[in-house]
């Protein structure tokens, strides 16, 4: 299976991508972390993953980011730090919020959704649009989370969303 | 000596002669600036940014601002309540007697001011000295900022002070680096 990636897309460290087979990236992405994304997963359009090249967003099969979210893995402590971006030969620690984010098999988050560093989104976990997820919140898999900050509103149908995943492969395999 | 601004050359500039950066800017990709735009030393607009309302609004930054990957700054906007809300050739509007009134105001973000990602910050406001806004935060037209302070919510309310010493401290380090440098050189 081919995967498309759009020509419109900003790769900071295009040694660090790797995007599995029948994965989609949309115009408008924009990366500046280490990617490796599995096989079957979808990048909306406008979304943005942020941190430099020492954090990692890790994306298992079919997990999906949709149009316009942010992830962020690594910021500043605003409380007590600087908010801008300084060349690193300046002398000023900063940054103290880092972290990369991993999608297990099966997560999605919703439009708009910011999702801050230091997170493990566990298996079959959904977000809903417009969400906000804190630094590291502690997710139980296939649940269902939406707010600003998030909170658990229900579950997701473990048994029928890895029936369809389990369609595909029996059909890649027949064409094979 | 000075320290270049970085500008992705990936961004739309609708009025490039009221475009102005100092020192240090960082602008990143796919963002979008229709007002005039003034940005002060080391302030950051991050990706996919869209900064929106027409020649006749201004936004500006003071030093050291930030501005979060996809955050939407509105200098101008229709009044959806009585008003059509698409944008309509102006010519038009004019031979066909419609009035539309907008209800503009520029953005300013004072010294070490910040918004996270993906805020939304409605015309006719002033983010005073040292405000922060966390992520996915909305903030209503005329909102009434305390300095120092940082805000969560939609729309925004305020839940804690930051460090206004520390901060400050970090940036005059800065200052003083560069002045250093300067003189050195």
């Amino acid at each position: 299976m081919d995967v498309i990636i759009s020509k419109s897309i900003r790769i900071r460290y295009p040694d660090f991508f790797v995007v599995g087979e029948g994965s989609v990236v949309d115009d408008f992405c924009y990366f500046s972390v280490k990617v490796n994304i599995g096989r079957f997963c979808h990048i909306g359009p406008s979304v943005s993953v942020i941190g430099g090249v020492e954090e990692e967003l890790r994306m298992d099969d079919y997990s999906a980011i949709v149009a316009g979210s942010r992830i962020i893995c690594a910021s500043d402590d605003w409380r007590f730090e600087l908010n801008s971006c300084l060349p690193s030969s300046f002398p000023i620690k900063k940054g103290s919020k880092k972290g990369g984010v991993v999608f297990e098999k099966f997560v999605a988050a919703g439009a708009n959704s910011v999702i801050m560093p230091d997170n493990v989104l566990k298996e079959g976990v959904g977000i809903g649009s417009l969400s906000l997820v804190p630094s590291k919140y502690k997710f139980e898999p296939w649940g269902i989370y939406v707010g600003i900050p998030i909170k658990q509103i229900g579950k997701r149908d473990e048994a029928a969303v890895k029936k369809q995943a389990e369609q595909v492969e029996t059909h890649l395999k027949s064409e094979e | 000596m000075e320290v270049k601004p970085t500008i992705s050359k990936n961004i739309r500039i609708r009025y490039p002669y009221f475009f102005e950066v100092e020192d240090g800017v960082t602008v990143d990709d796919f963002c979008y600036f229709s007002t005039r735009v003034k940005l002060g030393r080391f302030t950051h607009v991050a990706a996919s940014v869209s900064i929106i309302g027409g020649e006749d609004e201004v936004f500006q930054a003071g030093a050291f601002c930030g501005v979060g990957t996809g955050s939407r700054i509105v200098c101008a906007s229709d009044d959806w309540i009585c008003e059509l809300s698409t944008v309509i050739p102006s010519d038009i509007l004019k031979y066909a007697g419609v009035k539309k009134v907008l209800t503009g105001g520029g953005v300013i973000f004072e010294y070490l001011s910040a918004v996270g990602a993906n805020v939304t910050v409605m015309p006719d406001n002033v983010l005073k000295e040292g405000v922060a806004i966390g992520s996915g935060s909305f903030v209503p037209s005329k909102y009434k900022f305390e300095p120092w302070t940082i805000y969560v919510g939609s729309p925004v309310r305020p839940i804690k002070k930051r460090n206004e010493y520390l901060i400050k401290e970090q940036a005059e380090k800065i200052e003083k680096y560069l002045e250093r440098r300067s003189n050195a050189a």
